[in-house]
């Protein structure tokens, strides 16, 4: 089994890095990196005025803009920004502001591909490969947690997985191997990619550490190029099924960092104190709502910057 | 969506404060916001903040045949629509009047003012030159967002490195920077921008008289001063006290004995403590890459 260039282990997601940009007119904003590439920084405006023709009698409209590093929008950002669409369409709770619109814009930070593809990877990765999609994705779900307006059934998190070349069982009877949260270095050599994104919600009831989250696929782009493999033991489906659980694995850890970083986002939020009491009530993410934790906390910020 | 307009007691609170030579924010009349730079690990990524306001640039290069017109230049292409992250007030799609001043004003101190030295961007007379393209993104807009973005384009230009090209005949080599340390662009001069706002000096409709009325002026507005403001003079120069641009479109009506002290005294010297700043930054960063160039 070839080792990995950065020497990670198959299951293993480079370090995750998390910010909260604090940007001044937005509403929430984040940015999430996968390691120190695939950066991507999304800020969420909204419940604002829509625009009188976007406007929707019964539901949020909802409007995301997808910027690359470089030069303007193109295409492939516009079938991104459809993607993310479909899959916050279904996370944020759409009923509860009628008439109103959900502004996300997502900036890409880096590139995600390392110049010099040989060009047997599947697919074309062209500007936006697997591991800035799923940069996107929870980067947008880290604003729209640190807004804090906007109802949401739960957390998306995404990653992306991928079958390296040299993984290409020779014999009928081995398995592939497959590499979590491929880098862009790794991305050029894969003969199978995608993202995968889970939304996860406690509703229910916050599992401590260790214990997983309920969780749910709600959007993947897997593409698999089989040629030159000629004998495999498993089906493709079967495949999909490992990659799906790889991703699984990776997403719900991706989840834990975000929930250790979301209690770090409240103590930092400079808010007023009866914004900070009121961002409890509207918050309908019961995931990162310990057990009547967030109320005392919210209490402990009001006395704080009331001293001030 | 446009935001509500200032309220009225907002406007007066402001117009009689910048009257005692106040600033909402504590500012000095002629103070600047405390600029930061930050680079990221790609060269020509570049991050820069006055205030809350903040924009990032970034510098690509890539190899094209050029136009037959003008076969010995290089190309440059500027982008920088503003996206709804700097305010929602900026729709995408609908270009407003700020995101006209910001692209016009950039063209002129970035392009024609001929900071970057095209001819040097050839390759091979007539079949390649680099095409670099300079991508501005404004991430929020807390006033001023024109300076700010003027700021990072020449700061990403300066912190770019473009590959190492060898060329021999017709035979063109690009050896990438694993093997070759890449050369900087070759830089004419660094313009810098400032922006100058100004406000009514007596309490009474100072914009509809006739009469050349003082005006109070402040440098480097916040947002709530752009909004409010008379009008604007934005004015380009480098460390060498020499003029690039200077725009005045429309706004309060000004005598040259307003203007030209601002720009002699007020806005050669604030771009020569820019200017030095810039220099300290690029310095600082580039001691920490040295480590990962050096080494063969």
């Amino acid at each position: 089994m070839a080792s990995r260039p950065d020497g990670r282990g198959t299951e293993e997601l480079r370090a995750l890095s998390i910010i909260y940009e604090r940007l001044d007119r937005a509403d929430g904003s984040a940015r999430f990196a996968f390691g120190t590439s695939n950066s991507t920084l999304t800020s969420v405006s909204g419940p604002i005025e829509p625009r009188p023709q976007s406007e929707h009698p019964s539901l949020t409209t909802l409007e995301i803009h997808v910027r690359p590093l470089h030069s303007l929008p193109s295409t492939q950002s516009r079938h991104l920004a459809a993607v993310l669409k479909s899959i916050f369409s279904q996370t944020i709770l759409l009923n509860q502001n009628p008439r109103t619109l959900v502004q996300i814009v997502v900036q890409a930070l880096s590139v995600s591909e390392v110049a010099g593809r040989s060009g047997t990877g599947a697919g074309t990765a062209g500007v936006y490969g697997p591991g800035t999609i799923a940069s996107v994705v929870n980067s947008a779900s880290l604003a729209l947690v640190n807004a804090g307006s906007i109802p949401l059934r739960g957390v998306v998190c995404a990653v992306a997985v991928g079958r390296p070349t040299t993984s290409v069982p020779s014999a009928p009877t081995t398995i592939s191997t497959l590499v979590l949260d491929p880098s862009p270095e790794e991305i050029s050599s894969l003969t199978a990619q995608g993202v995968f994104a889970f939304l996860i919600s406690s509703a229910l009831s916050v599992p401590s550490a260790g214990q997983e989250p309920p969780t749910e696929l709600i959007w993947s782009n897997w593409s698999s190029n089989n040629l030159g493999i000629t004998k495999v033991s498993e089906g493709e489906m079967a495949e999909l099924g490992r990659a799906r659980e790889m991703a699984r694995q990776g997403a719900i850890k991706v989840w834990w960092k975000m929930r250790e970083t979301v209690s770090g986002m409240e103590a930092e939020t400079k808010r007023l104190p009866e914004m900070a009491g009121s961002r409890a009530i509207d918050n309908d993410v019961t995931g990162k709502r310990r057990a009547g934790g967030e109320e005392d906390e919210g209490d402990e910020n009001e006395n704080d910057e009331m001293k001030i | 969506m446009r935001p509500p307009s200032p309220s009225i007691p907002e406007r007066e609170f402001l117009f009689t404060s910048l009257k005692q030579s106040l600033r909402l924010d504590g500012r000095q009349l002629l103070e600047m916001r405390r600029p930061t730079i930050t680079f990221g690990t790609e060269l020509g990524w570049v991050e820069c903040s006055l205030g809350k306001t903040r924009v990032m640039a970034a510098v690509d290069a890539k190899m094209v045949k050029p136009p037959p017109e003008r076969p010995y230049e290089g190309l440059i292409t500027i982008h920088s629509e503003v996206s709804p992250m700097a305010s929602p007030e900026y729709e995408p799609g609908r270009t407003s009047d700020e995101e006209v001043a910001i692209t016009r004003m950039l063209d002129k101190i970035l392009r024609r003012s001929d900071a970057v030295d095209k001819e040097s961007l050839c390759i091979l007379a007539g079949q390649r030159v680099w095409h670099l393209r300079l991508t501005i993104h404004c991430l929020a807009d807390s006033g001023n967002m024109l300076d700010c973005a003027c700021l990072a384009g020449i700061v990403a230009l300066k912190h770019f490195r473009r590959p190492e090209v060898e060329v021999v005949g017709n035979e063109v080599t690009v050896h990438p920077p694993t093997e070759r340390a890449p050369l900087p662009l070759s830089l004419h001069h660094t313009p810098l921008c400032l922006t100058f706002a100004f406000f009514p000096e007596s309490s009474s409709r100072a914009a509809t008289s006739t009469s050349s009325t003082k005006t109070t002026t402040v440098l480097d507005p916040s947002l709530l001063e752009s909004t409010l403001s008379l009008g604007f003079l934005h004015v380009a120069l480098n460390a060498q006290r020499e003029l690039c641009v200077v725009q005045k479109a429309g706004g309060v009506p000004l005598t040259e004995d307003e203007i030209l002290p601002l720009i002699k005294e007020v806005a050669v010297a604030k771009v020569r403590e820019l200017d030095a700043f810039v220099e300290s930054r690029l310095k600082e960063d580039w001691e920490g890459r040295k480590m990962f160039v050096e080494v063969r």
